[in-house]
């Protein structure tokens, strides 16, 4: 991965190569060894298909953008495994890169501009309902209606994941922060403080996937996939369904768990997908390391951060390290499957599970990733 | 709605017209399907229930129930500071984003009881807004 954060002047397209080239090296392995290309981006045309023509491969048997929003990471991983397991590809490189900063323009507005008001969307230019802020408020707000669930509760989470951030040389936020600084800060969309909200960051990562035979012969470590999958529950806007509250995780978390044939128990450290702090909590409910509606109290004692019980987003997650989509949650899966991550290293390592998620608590992605090979 | 001065070119296309041809008329309108009478958020080709292509435009109770809502302290050009967004879930099923209008209304209660209403001269066009109600 790139380094991450307000670094200007370099295209999408510049940070994908840097990211590629770094994996390669990493693994590894040549350009020329690459015969699958997966990219994603948040709405960015630099990861349009062509791009793989702006970084010179060739002759790719795999080679698509892949668009599930937030979710994305999952989806290639999972249509990577796949095409590997078949033989379609040996080596399949998945990058996500984005450059939505730029020079004094701030992250609401370097979004917010973005829109296209089509259709009924056009209501959401005229009521003000610009990015994501709100209708991810709206779904925590509902939450803490039916549940009791308070905004110290979601603070817990970002002040875990910034404990974990300060030992990510990575991370962009490196000042210690408390659930009074939490509480202290602005409010962007009630109930969401400034901090309960992720960061943006200009950057690369990718990935690289092969066989696991092929993985012997590889400078690292492996990192084995132990199950890829998603679910997409939609939403018709109809009374009955309570799609902010029960989300996609529910579905994706329980085939994963089928799939790998562990339980939840088995989980060691945890990689959550973490546009909001809410996020993260709704997540752990469907998943069901708690019950729906009792996250708030189950992770107001901390046992999200260091030295806690369910060590979660351990690099400081999209909150406080960097903002990747999904690959903030996969990079530092692989890093702390490989006992690479330093001074951050949770010592019990064999299982991480690592989740992506989009369209507003919608689309979902799981993966469960192990030192082991069985 | 925000003024000029916020730079959003706002215009509605021919798919959601009846939508604000109806506000304009100080009516809610949404889509029904003919077929098995299920209520839906526009815009839909076909019914998100029994897919049935018998889709049409029709006025609702406008009376609706308060589901969430968020007090945006963001600022943006043209837009009160702060203001309201609001999920609201009709009579007739049918849950979507909007705004408030009334005194305090960012306590207001969840579960409240709504009533749209509709200013006729509101420029470019028309939005519902939703009132409480006893
Ligand atoms: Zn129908």
């Amino acid at each position: 991965m790139t380094p991450m954060g307000k670094i200007y002047g370099r295209t999408t397209a510049d940070f994908a190569a840097e990211a590629i080239a770094l994996a390669l090296e990493d693994a590894g392995l040549e350009k020329s060894d690459i015969d699958g290309l997966l990219l994603n981006g948040n709405g960015n045309l630099d990861m349009d298909p062509r791009l793989q023509w702006a970084l010179g491969f060739e002759d790719l048997s795999l080679m698509s953008s892949m668009r599930a929003y937030g979710s994305s990471v999952g989806t290639m991983v999972q249509y990577a495994s796949l095409a590997l397991e078949a033989g379609l590809a040996n080596y399949v490189v998945l990058v996500y890169g984005d450059t939505p900063l730029k020079p004094a323009v701030g992250a609401g507005a370097a979004y917010a501009a973005r829109g296209v008001w089509d259709g009924m969307n056009v209501l959401k230019a005229a009521y003000g309902e610009f990015g994501g802020n709100v209708p991810y408020a709206l779904a925590a707000r509902r939450h803490m209606d039916l549940f009791g669930t308070t905004s110290e509760q979601l603070g817990a989470i970002a002040v875990a994941q910034r404990e974990w951030a300060l030992m990510n040389p990575l991370a962009q936020m490196n000042k210690p922060m408390t659930l009074a600084d939490h509480q202290a800060s602005r409010l962007v969309a009630e109930p969401f403080h400034l901090f309960d909200c992720c960061l943006v960051s200009n950057g690369a990562v990718a990935v690289i996937m092969t066989t696991a035979e092929r993985a012997k012969d590889l400078r690292q470590p492996p990192v084995h996939l132990k199950a890829a999958t998603q679910a997409a529950p939609g939403d018709n806007q109809r009374a009955g369904r309570e799609p902010g509250i029960v989300t996609g995780a529910k579905q994706a978390g329980e085939q994963a768990f089928a799939l790998a044939g562990i339980t939840r128990d088995d989980v060691d450290i945890l990689q959550l997908y973490d546009c909001y702090t809410y996020t993260v909590l709704v997540t752990l409910e469907d998943y069901g390391f708690c019950a729906k509606g009792e996250g708030g109290a189950f992770v107001e004692d901390g046992k999200l951060g260091p030295g806690g019980s369910l060590p979660t987003n351990t690099g400081g997650g999209q909150l406080s390290g960097y903002y990747m989509w999904g690959f903030t949650p996969l990079s530092e899966t692989v890093m702390q499957v490989r006992g690479q991550a330093g001074e951050r290293q949770v010592a019990k390592n064999d299982i991480v599970l690592s989740s992506g998620n989009g369209g507003v608590l919608n689309f979902h992605s799981t993966t469960i990733w192990s030192k082991h090979a069985d | 709605m925000p003024t000029e001065s916020s730079g959003l070119d706002l215009a509605y296309d021919a798919s959601s017209a009846p939508f604000f041809e109806g506000a304009a008329q100080g009516r809610l309108v949404l889509q029904r399907c003919g077929a098995c009478e299920t209520w839906m958020w526009p815009v839909k080709y076909r019914c998100v229930h029994c897919f049935a292509a018998d889709v049409e435009w029709r006025p609702a109770s406008g009376r609706a129930t308060l589901y969430s809502l968020s007090v945006v302290h963001q600022q943006y050009p043209g837009f009160p500071h702060p203001y309201v967004i609001a999920t609201v879930e009709t009579d007739e099923g049918v849950r979507f984003n909007t705004t408030l209008v009334g005194d305090d209304v960012e306590n207001m209660a969840i579960g409240s009881a709504l009533m749209a209403e509709f200013d006729a001269d509101e420029q470019p066009f028309t939005l519902p807004r939703f009132r409480r109600i006893p």
